[in-house]
């Protein structure tokens, strides 16, 4: 659905970083991405590269 | 009792603490995460929702944006004058009214008091579509992380005690440990294998694993700890070791009064 507000493990916010994040994923390798967004455990890394944005497709519905 | 900062910053700090126990250690680290006050969002009044999330899971969403505010400022609700009720000294009240096509963004909130602010203004609430709306009231109140997760101002807060490596005759200089470092920390000093910089070891054992004649061994100084912790924004990491601290002594005091009087 929606990026999640903060790490399922830690806590951080990365919320805040998802658009930047995606937006230059496009061209460029998201490792180096997430490196320079400052995320450098693993457990925040994980929430925006695994994350999948579905909220354009739920929110057809109310 | 020693501490060397080793790195300080607004969101992050680590430091080497020294000469104390481990339980002393852990108290502090208990008091930063489940102790230190914060103010987040505990109660929102939905108006209109036809947005595609629940009304519980915007609440939870806001729930955890972290809010700069002055705790010094406010009471806990039930410490408060007004008994829990809620009035202006002990909650702040955010609103919020967007009609779609747009993204909700935490900065779109609108505090009743203008010293408390969101911290990260562009972490997205809900996406909101044609002639969707959202219109709320979230009431920020005072909390420990005890009681919940939003509450907790320290992030990844953890301590490990001090590595040194320890060698052995049988050590003949391959250097193989000196290559399998990952980080490396591993050197060879004046004719003996040694690490270099314990604060950065990741406690990985590579050098340990790899050595063919079992001549290494990682240890550990017990009353030495290498101290890191981080600040999700709504406070500074200094204040927040002091705020700590301060309420660790202020449980030790009421102990030792419950105990005078027995």
């Amino acid at each position: 659905m929606m990026i999640p507000v903060r790490c399922f493990t830690c806590g951080k916010v990365i919320g805040d970083l998802w658009e930047e994040f995606s937006k230059r994923c496009e061209n460029e390798p998201p490792g180096k991405v997430l490196d320079d967004l400052g995320v450098t455990r693993y457990c925040c890394r994980r929430m925006l590269l695994t994350h999948v944005e579905l909220i354009d497709l739920v929110s057809r519905y109310e | 009792m020693e501490i060397e900062i080793i790195e300080q910053s607004d969101s992050k700090m680590r430091f080497l603490l020294s000469g104390v126990t481990p339980a002393m250690a852990n108290a502090l680290r208990r008091a930063l995460i489940a102790e230190v006050p914060k103010m987040a969002i505990d109660e929102l009044v939905v108006y209109e929702n036809t947005s595609a999330l629940y009304d519980e899971q915007i609440a939870l969403r806001m729930a955890l944006i972290p809010i700069k505010a002055d705790i010094r400022l406010y009471y806990f609700p039930e410490e408060c004058r007004c008994g829990g009720k809620g009035c202006s000294l002990c909650q702040v009240i955010f609103t919020l009214d967007e009609v779609g096509p747009k993204t909700v963004y935490s900065g779109d909130l609108k505090s009743s008091d203008p010293d408390v602010k969101v911290v990260n203004e562009k972490i997205p609430i809900v996406k909101l579509k044609e002639g969707q709306r959202l219109r709320l009231e979230a009431i920020g109140r005072l909390g420990i992380g005890k009681k919940h997760a939003k509450w907790q101002s320290a992030i990844a807060c953890a301590y490990k005690n001090l590595p040194h490596l320890s060698v052995t005759d049988e050590c003949n200089l391959c250097m193989k440990c000196v290559k399998s470092c990952p980080k490396g920390i591993v050197d060879e000093i004046g004719g003996r294998i040694q690490l270099v910089d314990g604060v950065e070891c990741s406690l990985c054992k590579l050098c340990v694993d790899t050595c063919d004649r079992n001549a290494l061994k990682l240890e550990f100084d017990e009353s030495k700890f290498v101290f890191q912790f981080e600040s999700d924004g709504s406070m500074k990491t200094s204040e927040m070791v002091i705020e700590a601290v301060n309420i660790l002594k202020d449980k030790v005091e009421e102990l030792s009064k419950i105990l005078e009087g027995l």
